[in-house]
């Protein structure tokens, strides 16, 4: 008997998003132990933490069937930070993140890989509508959030990250996304 | 991650072992948002506890080894946890165990399904040792790490954890070595 994840690789023209890999532990860590860089993603306190949202990211996709992916630099095979599809238990509802490593950011990598993630989501998950919950005051990623078309709709309390702002993505529809053409994902 | 991950189905007399996952997240959640779960870190919030049953099932992923699931015999229901655990910061590798619920207590359950995921680790992962680390106020599992033939190893480290100052170490017998 075997435990099958069954995680997509997908492309943009310099990125590869692929599943976790043990290997992508250490850049992740560095970034989920550094405060100035993960305080709006959620800092862990010690590496012992870090290896548990990097082992509970890889029993997200086990339960759900989405998780993120590990964005990968094509020019170098560096990984460069995470996107995907996030929805644990108590979250309001699925929602598109992202996070770039040290030395990624100023180049659109986010925004490339996150539209990405989106348009799986909507094109193949079969979902029809998408959320991004920001720590208010980041002003990066409201600046993303709104550069892919989302919009501020409420602010809520969010059971890990406490006081969030919840930004409502553009549908599938309002994408040019028809959800008739997604792939028909068999059993 | 993507692909296949072994996944080891260990037989007792009176149960079968297999390893954690996605449908035992439910019952797991509800042990570790009780009490039961207070020397397991918890009580926990329902949030934490499902990100820690997530957390077991990717340590499978990630070790190619983690903690099984107990079922009786008969049924598919998990009513615990047992077996070879090493998340980052442990020292060395663990046997762990958990009952979830109170009326499987007192049938030697997780005896037997600890001896058997200790001979798994032993011989099919290959390890030389392994500990169990105990609070000092769980007597029940304090009794079960002596039943398994356990000795305090007052010199072995344990984890570098908030709240676990004073966690007993208790150094498991090498069951290849032992005559039984």
């Amino acid at each position: 008997m075997t435990l099958s994840l069954v995680i997509p690789t997908l492309e943009t023209p310099r990125l590869i998003l692929r599943g976790p890999e043990p290997d992508d532990f250490e850049p992740l860590c560095a970034f989920l132990l550094d405060h100035d860089r993960s305080w709006g993603f959620g800092t862990e306190k010690d590496r012992p933490k870090a290896w548990r949202w990097f082992a509970l990211s890889i029993g997200h996709w086990a339960l759900r069937g989405y998780g993120y992916f590990t964005m990968e630099w094509k020019e170098t095979g560096k990984p460069c930070g995470l996107t995907g599809i996030w929805n644990p238990e108590g979250w309001p509802e699925p929602e598109v993140g992202w996070l770039l490593y040290e030395g990624f950011e100023g180049r659109g990598i986010a925004f490339e890989g996150a539209e990405r993630a989106r348009r799986w989501a909507y094109e193949d998950l079969g979902m029809t509508t998408l959320t991004s919950n920001i720590v208010p005051g980041n002003a990066r990623s409201v600046a993303l959030a709104e550069r892919l078309g989302a919009q501020f709709e409420k602010a809520y309390d969010n059971v890990e990250m406490g006081a969030e702002h919840l930004y409502r993505h553009p549908s599938p529809m309002e994408l040019g996304i028809d959800p008739n053409d997604r792939a028909e994902v068999g059993v | 991650m993507s692909g296949t991950v072994d996944r080891p189905i260990l037989h007792t007399e009176r149960l079968i072992l297999r390893p954690f996952e996605t449908r035992d997240v439910e019952p797991g959640v509800e042990y570790l948002i009780t009490d039961r779960s207070v020397f397991m870190g918890g009580p926990y919030s329902r949030h934490d506890a499902w990100t820690h049953c997530c957390h077991l099932i990717g340590h499978w992923a990630v070790r190619g080894f983690g903690l099984f699931v107990i079922c009786l015999k008969g049924t598919d229901e998990a009513i615990g946890d047992v077996g070879p655990f090493r998340p980052e910061g442990w020292p060395e590798n663990e046997i762990g165990w958990g009952l979830w619920q109170p009326q499987h207590e007192g049938h030697g359950y997780v005896t037997e399904a600890a001896l058997a995921a200790r001979r798994y680790a032993f011989e099919v992962l290959g390890w030389e040792t392994a500990v169990s680390y105990i609070d000092p106020d769980n007597a029940r599992s304090l009794a079960v790490a002596k039943r398994l033939g356990c000795t305090l190893d007052t010199d072995a480290a344990f984890p570098d954890l908030p709240d676990w100052d004073g966690t007993l170490v208790y150094r498991h017998p090498n069951p290849r070595l032992a005559s039984r």
